[in-house]
Formats: C-alpha cells, structure tokens, sequence
C-alpha cells in the first residue's frame, strides 16, 4: 500500500501533466476549503467584538446616568427603563449587597452576580443547551460613588446573529465552491496551454520517425532547449557515423576488390606458375588489404566529440599504462597525474584509449628505458605529455610529422599507424598536437584538447 | 615442447602446426572453448596461443578457466580484434602477450620464445595481508571485495614495501628511498599523491597516515 502511494507520488516516470494535477488539484482545494474555515471563524469574531464594544458603550452610558440618582434610590425605575428601551439586553445591579436584575434575565444574570469576584470589568460567554440552545456576551463593570461599590452586568443574546452567520456562511461556501471550480478549471487550462509544447515536441518527433523533418524544430521553451539539442547533436553525428560509414566502405571496396581480385586469379589460375617472387607479391597484396582494411575500422570506430561514454582519464590510463608496463618487460612506464580516480574528460572513451593508447605503444617501441605518461588539465585544456628516454626525432622528421599534411592514409615511417591514428582524432576535437625532443633526448608527444 | 593451439580457422591452423612442428613444437590443435577447458588441465604445455573468437564462446572463457584452476603455462592471444579494451581485457585475464592477426610467421615465431624465455621459471609470487592479496607477478591487487586491479609500477612498489611489512611505520623519506634510485629526483608531495591513488583503488583503511610520521598498511 505504502509503495503504492510512493510510486503514485514519483515524478521520475509519471507524465508531467498527471504530476501537475496529482499536486495542484488537491493543494488548490485544501486552499479553498481552509479560506472558507478561516472566514467562517473571522465572521463569528467579527460580530462578538461588535457586540462587546456596543456593550462597554453602553455600561459606560449607564455609569454616567447611574452615578447621580444612586442617593435618591431611583435605581429601579432606571432599570425599568433601561430594559423597556432595550428589550433585547439584560441588566443586573449590585449596590453594595443589594441585587437587581431584570426580570427575565435573573436565571442567567443572578448566579454571575452572586459568584463573581470584586474586581472585574471584562467580557464573559455564556452559552445555555435548555431549554434551547443560545447564546450570551455579558459585559461586566464596578465601579465606586462615594461610599458605595456598584457591580453592572449587561448581557446580549446573540443566538440570533449566530444563526445568521452559519447560514451566511453555508451561503459563502457555495460561493467558495463556484470559486473553486474556476480555480480548477484554470489550473487545467494553465497546464494544457503550459504543455502545448511538449505536444508540439511529440509532433515533432512523430513526424521525426515517419520521415517528415530530420531535425527537431530550435523554437522550444528554455527547458527543452537543452535536450532538443542534444538530440539534434545525436541525429548529426547519426548522420555524419552513417556517411563515414559508407565512405569507408566504398573507399574499403574501391582499395579491395582490385587486389582480391589480382590474388584469386593468380590463385585459380592452373597454369600460372607459383614462384617465389609470385608468392611474395601475393603476401604483399595481402598485407596491403590488411593495411586498408585496418584503416577504415579505426575511421569507423572514432565516436568523436560528445558521443558514447565519455573517458575516465586516470583508470583507463592505468590499466594501458599496466598492459604495456607488461608486454615491455625490460621497460618502465609510468604515470604521473594529479587529477582525481573518477575526474571524466569529455572525450569518448574508445577515442581516449586510442590516443593514449597509440602514444604509449610508440613510445614503448621508441623508448631505451623508461616512459612516463602525464595528465593534465588546466582552465582552458585536457593534456596528456607522453616522454619517452629513446634516440628522439630529427628535427626534419618533427618538421614533417608537425606539418598536418599526414593523415590517416600516409602511415608515418616508424611510427605506424598510430601517430596518423591520433592526429585524426585530435583533429575530430579541434586539439592540438606537438612533438619535441626532450631533455632526456627522448620524445615527446603532447595532446591539448580544448574544453568548451 | 608440447604447445596447444586454440584456433577455429581448420586452414590457419594447419599452417600454423606446419610451422610451429618445423620449430620443434609437438603442437595440439582444438577449435573449440570446450575442449580447450580441458586439454590446458590435462596435458603440460610449454605455451598456449588462443584465439579470442570461437564458436562456442570467447577464448578468455577458456584462459579464465585454467588461470582459476592454477595452470600457470603461458598464454599468446591471437586475436583479429584491435581495439586497446581488448588488449587490456586479455592481459587482465591472465594472458602474457596479444598478437594481431594477420601476422608474419617470423614474429608469431619471435613473440612465442620471447613469452617462453619471461615467463620461465615463473612461480606464483603473492604477498597477502588481511583481506588483500598483491599479486607481484602480474603487478595488481586483490582487495577484500575479490576484486583485482591493475597498478602502475611506482604505485606496485610502493605497495610492496607498504604491504612487505604491515605494521610497520614508513617515513616519507624512507619510501622515497626505496622508490627512486638515488640519482632520480622525486617530488616534495609525489608519496601523498600515490597514497591518495592508492586509497582511491584499494580502500581508505587499508593505510593509515601517522601524522608527521609517515604510512602504516593496516595489518587487519
């Protein structure tokens, strides 16, 4: 039951508008419902402090009249008049131990007057169930002439106004729940045309699969900006793997199919006497296959930027810095790296095995012996310095390798296809790459690839 | 010298064996992962080349298999995959060199007495301390959780000299000394920056900081 509510509740999954409408709907109508609490309750205090200050003006009116005709004994004919111009109000009187209380008022008045401690001069509520239910404010006052202590008591019967307000109330609760549907009806409204966005994104990508657009539109609300461009970005690249795909492959087919076909002949061909310049020609055709074929599976292979799962620089590092710390046996690599375990560079893992990979290979063949790889970063780049203690590179071999006109399909002479490997991925980044000759008369390789 | 070879391709294989017998080899040929299983128990074999793609499953399968079983023979991976994951994860497995197909006869020739002549008279070499094992052969660690990783040769040694002695407290100064020779020069902070990696891969307990004193491989 419990998870059920959890899940009913998660907004990981649940489709936006169902989420707006699980919160908003319930919050709107716990809001309605507590306004028209808190209004019946101000209307009650309302009417009370009305009543409580038209009864202190009144004790006050009768204190000024009381005063002067309390010697003369006239009290009770004042009382008299008092409750003939008031019908509605009851009035006791306390003259030192001499009670007076209008008539029908004496159940209720008498006992207050009889109980009430000496120095009082508030308001009480009282509240009667039998023989009906009903309501009283009595305002008390004392005050002193000249010898005497005079205790008032004046009452109002609100039974009447509290009838009045619960029905004016139940009366503001239709009103609230004429509210409250308006209210609702705008939430709706406000979520639909809030969502009208998405629908078009859902158009979008409908039309996206059937063919119709291939891209999503860029109009879209700030928080979709985001994501449409990143799906843009994937279906870009999409296109971009598809076509470098295909050109591998005709490339492929084009530099092939001629020596297979060379090969099969000399192959099938019975009469054709297999010599040893013969068979050596064949390996050669042989490995020049082999050297096409490699070179558009690394070309299909590079992911590129922001593809694929991005580079953990210092454990995919370490396990090539192991790897090749294992196969050159009689040779040190090393790894030096401030950056932290599981610091990501933005660059796709495969494509950073490559690059780091390649550079350490070479410099292992290079090396007399020790290599030390080095990864940096600072705020404008992501480098790796791979040193090697071999012969180094003269300068005119530096010159030529720097001179970016070698590419994947000019393997560079002893280096292999790897340098040319890396000089088309730092390419695909918009790095950088820089070979120098270092203070141990080594190589040295340097990658800057640029943050954005 | 008997050598088994693992390969599915019946042509590649007969050329293989032809050249591998003409060098003195008594060569066993199986194509499958199966029967690869069993062979490297049953028979002592001076090296085993492994083809990493065979028809019923992969050649690490097999390689996984004799490693858990304490066959110790030297293992060449020939293999047509080239990316550097697949290097890594064969090396890992327990092989000892990876050749790319295709290849010269000369150099499959050339790296198969180079991996016997390394790796003979290899003995199991392990330094365990509590739930550690530091594999000193293939240079990695077995931490409590039975996981190994791999590590660098600063990070292996200065293990080997933590682990050699748990317990035992080591200056600074005294790592650096067994670390670098005494013409190299090692960087101020280069011990804390290798502790901290260390601690990354095997565990913050496993070495503890004496403050001003220096490091100690917890014994526990």
């Amino acid at each position: 039951m419990k998870n059920n509510v959890i899940k009913f509740l998660s907004i990981k999954s649940r489709s936006i508008k169902t989420v707006l409408f699980v919160w908003l709907v319930p919050i709107a109508a716990s809001f309605m419902i507590l306004a028209w609490i808190i209004h019946g309750v101000l209307l009650d205090k309302v009417t009370e402090k009305l009543i409580e200050h038209q009864l202190e003006n009144q004790g006050v009116e009768l204190e000024r009249q009381l005063r002067p005709i309390l010697k003369k004994d006239e009290h009770s004919v004042l009382l008299k008049n008092y409750i003939e111009e008031h019908i509605h109000h009851g009035l006791a009187l306390k003259i030192n131990d001499k009670i007076e209380v209008s008539t029908l008022w004496k159940p209720i008045l008498k006992p207050f007057l009889e109980s009430l401690p000496l120095n009082i001069d508030e308001f009480f509520y009282h509240s009667t169930l039998l023989p009906e239910s009903r309501y009283f404010i009595i305002h008390s006052k004392k005050f002193q002439s000249l010898n005497d202590e005079i205790v008032l008591l004046i009452a109002e019967d609100i039974s009447q106004l509290k009838t009045s307000n619960k029905t004016l109330h139940y009366w503001t609760a239709l009103v609230f729940l004429v509210l409250s549907f308006t209210l609702l009806s705008l939430i709706v409204l406000s979520v639909n045309i809030a969502l009208k966005p998405v629908k078009h994104l859902g158009f979008s990508l409908n039309e996206l699969k059937t063919g119709i657009r291939d891209r999503l539109p860029d109009d879209t609300p700030p928080e979709f900006q985001g994501l449409v461009h990143q799906i843009n970005h994937l279906l870009d690249s999409l296109e971009q793997r598809l076509q470098l795909s295909r050109q591998a492959i005709a490339d492929l087919s084009h530099s092939v199919k001629t020596p297979v076909a060379a090969v099969r002949h000399m192959l099938t061909d019975f009469n054709f006497h297999l010599d040893k310049d013969s068979r050596t020609r064949l390996a050669d055709k042989l490995t020049n296959i082999d050297k096409q074929i490699e070179i558009e599976m690394h070309r299909v292979r590079f992911g590129g930027p922001q593809s694929g799962k991005v580079a953990k620089p210092v454990p995919q590092s370490r396990e090539l810095v192991w790897m090749l710390d294992r196969l050159h046996y009689e040779k040190q690599f090393e790894l030096n790296t401030i950056i932290d375990e599981y610091h990501r560079w933005p660059i796709e893992e495969q494509d950073f095995n490559e690059i780091i990979g390649n550079l350490i290979d070479n410099a292992g063949k290079w090396a007399k012996h020790s290599i030390t790889v080095n990864l940096f970063e600072n705020n404008t780049h992501y480098r790796i310095l791979v040193e090697d203690d071999g012969s180094g590179v003269s300068q005119e071999d530096i010159d030529k390798i720097g001179s970016r006109s070698v590419r994947l399909n000019n393997e560079i002479t002893g280096h292999g296809l790897g340098l040319s490997i890396i000089i088309d991925i730092v390419d695909r980044y918009q790095g950088a790459i820089n070979f120098s000759n270092n203070q141990f008369g080594g190589f040295s390789v340097e990658v800057k690839l640029p943050k954005k | 010298m008997r050598l088994l070879l693992v390969e599915d391709d019946e042509m590649l294989a007969e050329t293989l064996s032809q050249i591998l017998s003409k060098s003195g080899f008594a060569v066993d040929i199986v194509s499958s992962v199966k029967l690869a299983k069993s062979m490297g128990l049953q028979e002592q074999y001076v090296i085993a080349l492994l083809d990493m793609g065979l028809p019923d499953g992969e050649g690490l399968q097999a390689l996984n298999h004799w490693r858990k079983n304490g066959c110790t023979f030297p293992v060449l991976i020939l293999t047509a995959r080239n990316a550097w994951q697949d290097k890594v994860d064969g090396l890992k497995a327990g092989a000892d060199d990876y050749l790319t197909k295709p290849f010269h006869n000369e150099e499959l020739l050339a790296r198969i007495q180079a991996v016997i002549r390394r790796t003979q008279g290899r003995t199991q070499s392990n330094i365990v301390v509590g739930g550690y094992t530091l594999d000193e052969e293939r240079q990695r660690i077995n931490t409590p959780n039975k996981e190994w990783h791999s590590l660098t040769g600063t990070e292996f040694r200065l293990l080997r000299c933590l682990m050699g002695r748990p317990g035992q407290l080591f200056s600074k100064e005294l790592l650096i000394e067994q670390l670098y020779g005494l013409n190299d020069e090692a960087e101020h902070n280069t011990i804390e920056v290798y502790i901290r990696r260390l601690r990354r891969i095997i565990g913050r307990e496993a070495i503890h900081t004496h403050r001003g004193q220096g490091y100690v491989f917890n014994e526990k």
